[in-house]
Order: structure tokens, then sequence, then C-alpha cells
């Protein structure tokens, strides 16, 4: 029995993965289409392959928190084959639940629905006390925070380039002085997270200094590069060629959204997985348990195949609906997804990397960056948001009741 | 199909202010038609391009509500809502003014002094250059917006400066065809009365018409 739950874990986790690969990977990319700063071909390479490469060199960290931390797996069952089917039930039910938003066209996050069916499960069988409520409640705290701070960066960010560059009577000029800096901040981040949360990382034996030390030294030759890249390549044109700039930094954006998203999402489908594939092996159920690496790999592979698959559909979709965002508003709309994504990631907190677009884009809105953008969105996604976890807990009680019906 | 983000974004007001901005310049050529028609002593052709002029006022009004249908409370613009809510309600009330004056007009058939024609005449075409000069304003402020650019916020500038000129000389012109209606030897009161009251009416055109750009001022204010 418990190969055919690991069996069925692993269809239900590769559903997952290929559904957030699908529907989830636009938020990040469409906006980089939408400003036509690349192809949708382009934007399907770079969504399949950075969203794998995030998921399988960022991944780890975030996997474990959602098993870890959520519950308390102690006061909930020494017996393995419960816990199996719990994480079972709670994987069907996220995938049951996802497939119904889609469906629908709910815009509901896979990272709350995955949190809301571990609950579940948690609330079912071990009661009240199985949760890790301090733990949900910063979980929680964090799809708050995440919305919040990609907006306030994007803000930030949008009103800059507009102060600075946009509204500048040498608009060109002041960008292209001003680029080697975007260029630098944006590589930085992207270097530090992947010196300090990276197995490239440890096996390097990195401290945090070092990893400042080298992001920085980085970045300022990629500064350097990108201000003569610029220079040489694009034309001098003070109407067109800022947004030609931000045109190809937005390239850049778009490769560290799909990263971070990666790195971010592959715990939605995976995390449960994992866990159940440590049960299975060690027939004992134990808090801390290494999650391999074939399974990232799986999760990554399945995510890029819903890019390949669906998700091309879906970028194109919200690619042609958010043309306003010119490629200055979808470099920072990028910039503060990704980067309010990846400091979530790196705290090991699984927020909605949707949220943080859509936050980002109300902080470029809020900074007079777009045409029309409905705030009231953001009342009505909150509603769903608080819906989802007990709408995921729901059916996770009923699939868990059943297979223990069906198996114990 | 679920992303939040379609459902982030709202239509730009600027598509339907330039709709509203091309039925402002559209009626332009209708009214002066209307006008030399009415001079003209022409009652049906006046009454088929007043007929006309209806037509494109309830067009302006509809997209003008269809506008504010779709900017309700919590939409963020680049630009204050209620600004711009204001400078629809101005752009609209030109076309309300060119409409009116046509209402008027129809009331009494007035024979139109020859000393006093050329002079209306030109009031009417100084109110008509300031019709014609707000789409152009416009649509560069749908570029600022757009672009931000410090150039296309001197265009609009521009536009805006061009139209309170065009008003400062309808202003003239009506002046001093008040004065000289005022000192004309009207047999009938009533025309006298009528054609005092078309001047003041025809001076509404651009009066709003200036209006509107100093709300389109205060939108783009920095």
């Amino acid at each position: 029995m418990e190969f055919w739950i690991l069996i069925a874990g692993f269809l239900a986790g590769i559903y997952m993965a290929w559904n957030i690969g699908a529907n989830d990977v636009a938020n990040g990319m469409a906006s980089a289409v939408g400003a036509k700063a690349i192809t949708l071909r382009q934007a399907v390479l770079i969504g399949g392959l950075l969203d794998f490469a995030g998921a399988v060199l960022l991944g780890s960290h975030v996997t474990t928190t959602i098993r870890k931390n959520i519950l308390d797996a102690s006061l909930i069952t020494n017996d393995h084959q419960i816990m199996m089917l719990g994480l079972l039930s709670a994987l069907l039910a996220a995938a049951f639940w996802v497939f119904f938003a889609t469906w629908s066209e709910f815009p509901v996050s896979t990272t709350h629905s995955i949190v809301g069916a571990i609950v579940g499960f948690g609330l079912i069988e071990g009661g009240i006390r199985a949760i890790h409520w301090g733990k949900l409640l910063a979980i929680v705290l964090s799809w708050i925070i995440s919305p919040i701070f990609a907006g306030f960066l994007a803000f930030i960010f949008f009103n800059f380039i507009k102060k600075h560059i946009l509204e500048s009577s040498k608009r060109f000029a002041t960008a292209l002085r001003l680029a080697p800096y975007l260029a630098a901040l944006t590589f930085f981040l992207v270097v530090l997270s992947l010196l300090l949360k990276t197995p490239l990382g440890s096996k390097l034996k990195i401290s945090l200094f070092t990893a400042l030390e080298m992001s920085l030294l980085i970045s300022i030759i990629i500064g350097f590069l990108a201000y003569f890249w610029i220079k040489i390549t694009v034309p001098f044109d003070d109407e067109k060629g800022v947004e030609e700039i931000f045109r190809r930094f937005q390239i850049f954006t778009s490769c560290y959204v799909a990263f971070a998203h990666g790195a971010n999402d592959v715990a939605n489908a995976i995390g449960p997985v994992a866990a159940i594939y440590a049960i299975y092996q060690t027939h004992t159920v134990s808090p801390n348990v290494p999650v391999p690496m074939f399974i990232l790999l799986v999760g990554g592979v399945f995510i890029a195949l819903g890019v390949f698959t669906w998700g091309y559909k879906v970028i194109e979709t919200v690619g042609s609906k958010i043309t306003t965002l010119t490629n200055t508003r979808g470099f920072s709309v990028d910039f503060g997804t990704a980067t309010s994504v990846l400091l979530a990631s790196k705290l090991g907190l699984p927020v909605s990397t949707t949220h943080a677009a859509v936050g980002a884009v109300i902080g470029v809105g809020l900074a007079g960056g777009v045409s029309a953008v409905d705030f009231g969105v953001v009342w009505r996604i909150t509603l769903y948001w608080l819906i989802t976890l007990p709408l995921a807990a729901l059916p996770t009680i009923i699939i868990f009741e059943i297979l223990k019906f069906l198996f114990m | 199909m679920r992303s939040a983000l379609l459902k982030l974004f709202r239509q730009s007001p600027f598509p339907l202010l330039l709709k509203h901005a091309e039925v402002v310049r559209e009626v332009a050529p209708v009214f002066r038609s209307a006008v030399i028609a009415y001079l003209d002593g022409d009652m049906g052709d006046f009454e088929k391009y007043h007929n006309q002029t209806i037509m494109l006022e309830s067009q302006g009004d509809s997209i003008k509500r269809n506008l504010r249908g779709h900017l309700p409370r919590g939409v963020l613009l680049p630009m204050d809502k209620f600004k711009l809510f204001a400078y629809i309600r101005e752009q609209d009330k030109v076309l309300d003014s060119v409409q009116n004056v046509l209402h008027w007009l129809s009331y009494h058939n007035t024979k139109v002094p020859d000393p006093i024609v050329d002079d209306l005449l030109l009031l009417v075409d100084r109110s008509l250059y300031s019709l014609k000069a707000v789409h152009p304003m416009v649509s560069a402020a749908e570029s600022y917006f757009d672009s931000f650019s410090e150039e296309m916020r001197q265009v609009v500038k521009e536009s805006i400066a061009q139209i309170r000129e065009y008003e400062f000389q309808s202003d003239q012109v009506e002046r001093k065809l008040l004065a000289d209606l005022f000192a004309y030897p009207f047999e009938n009161p009533i025309e006298a009365f009528h054609l005092i009251r078309t001047v003041e009416l025809l001076g509404d055109i651009s009066n709003h018409a200036e209006n509107a750009a100093d709300m389109m001022r205060a939108m783009i204010a920095r």
C-alpha cells in the first residue's frame, strides 16, 4: 500500500508542479512579454529553464519549511502510514483546489492551497495543538507583507526612474548614466542569493561577508559591462532610447523573476512528496529529512513542462492584457516581485509570487506608472486568500477520511 | 486560467477621452455650417445641422458616462481622478455650449444686421479654434502620461496656452460684438435680446474649452 501512496503522491506532486508552470509562471513573465522586452518564445524558454534552475538550486530551503514547521509531526501520529496518507490527502486536496480555481478562474494561490491543505490534515488527525500556530501566523503575515514589500520596492524604483530619468530634460543621457547602477543592483541581489542560498555557497564555505564582497565585485563588473553594452548598442534617442535601455534590463529581470519563482514555488508541489518519500524509505516520521535532489529535479522538470505545454498560452493572454506596462514599469514590477519573493524564500517563508507581482503592479500604479489599475482587486484577492485556507483544508479532511476508510 | 494580474488592469481613460475629443472636433464644421445656414435664412439646412449637433452631443454624453462608469472607487490613475472627472465635465460642456447656441438660435428666426455678420462669424471661428485645439491637447497628454517626458509635457502646455489665446481672442470679439449690438438701433427688442444672448452663449464655448485646458494643466502639474 505504501508504494501506491508514494506513486499517488508523486502523481499529485507532478500535477501541482505542472500547474505551477502552466498557470503561475505567467505572473512573472507576462509583463516582459506585454512590454515586448522578450518574445513569447523567449519567455517560455526563460520561464521553463530558469524556473527549473531556481527550483533545483534554491528550492530546498522552502520545501523543508512547509514540511517541518507548519505541523508538529510528533503530535499528529507515530503511524507512518497515517502520515503518508495525510500528506497524500493534502496534496490531492491542493491539486483539486488548484484545478477548481483554474477552471473557475478564481485567482487563487498555489502556495495558499498547499498550506491550507496541510493545515487541514494537521487539524483532523492531531487537533488544534498539532499546528504550529506561531509558524503559521508568520507564514500568513508573510503573505500580507510580501506584496506590500514588493509594492514598496516597485513604487520606490519606478518613482526613482520617473523623477530622475523619465522627467529629466536629458532622458537618454541620464538613463545611460544611471543604467550601470540599476544593472549592478539587480545582479548584486541575484549573485548574493546564489551565493548564500545554493549548495554552491555551502560547498565553497562562503561567509556572509565574503558573499557580500563577491556580489559587490561581480555587480560592479556587470555595471561597467552594462554601460558599454548599452552605449554601443542602443541608439541615442531621448524619446524611445530610455525604454529601449529598460527593455534590455527587463530581459534580465524576467530571468530574475523566473529564477525566484522556481526557488519559491517548487516547494508547493514537492514539499509533501519529499515527506512521503522520506517516510516510505525510513518507515518513521522524522521531522528532519533531507530533500533528495531528484525530487527537486522532478519538480523543476514538471514546472518547466507546465510552461512549455500550457504556460505559453497563459503568458500570451496575460501579456496581451498588460501592454500598458512599458519597459520602465515592467522593470520596476519585476524587480519588486523577484526581490520580495527571493527574500521570503531566503527566510524560508512560502509566499505567493502572484501576490508579490500584484503588489508590485499596485506599487507602480501608486507612483502613477499605470494608466488604470484596480486597487479594489486587492481586497478581492485578500478575500480569496482568506477563503483558500479553509477551502483547501476541508477537502483534505474529506479525502483523508475516505483514504483512511479504504486503506487502514 | 486564474491569473490575478488579468483582473488588475482597467481600461485606460485616455482612449475614451480621445474619443470624446474627436466628437468635439467633429462638431466644429457641423456647428459652423449650422450658423451659416441660419445667417442665410436656410432654416431647413439649419435644422439638419442642429440635429446632427444634438446627435454628436448625445454621443459625447454617452462617452462621458462610459468613462466615469469605468473608473469606480479604487482605480488608480497617473493623475488625480477628480481632476480627470472635472476635466471631462468641462470638455463635455464645450459640446453642451455648442448645442445650447443652436438651441437658442432655433427659438427665434432673427435677421442678423449686416454690420454684425462678419464679427459674428469671426466669433464663431475663434470659438471653433479653441474647440479644435482640444483634441491635440488630449493626444499630447496621453503621450505625456505614458512617457512622462518633459518634451511631451511642453507640447501639452503649448496646446493649453493656445486654447487660452483663442479664448482671449474670442473674448475680445465677444466684447466688441456686445458693444456693437447695444449700439445698434434694433426695431424689435426681442431680436436684440436674442442676438446678445447668442453672443454670450458663443463665448461660453471657448470659456469651457479654456476651463478644460486649466484642468489639464492641473493634471500635468508636478
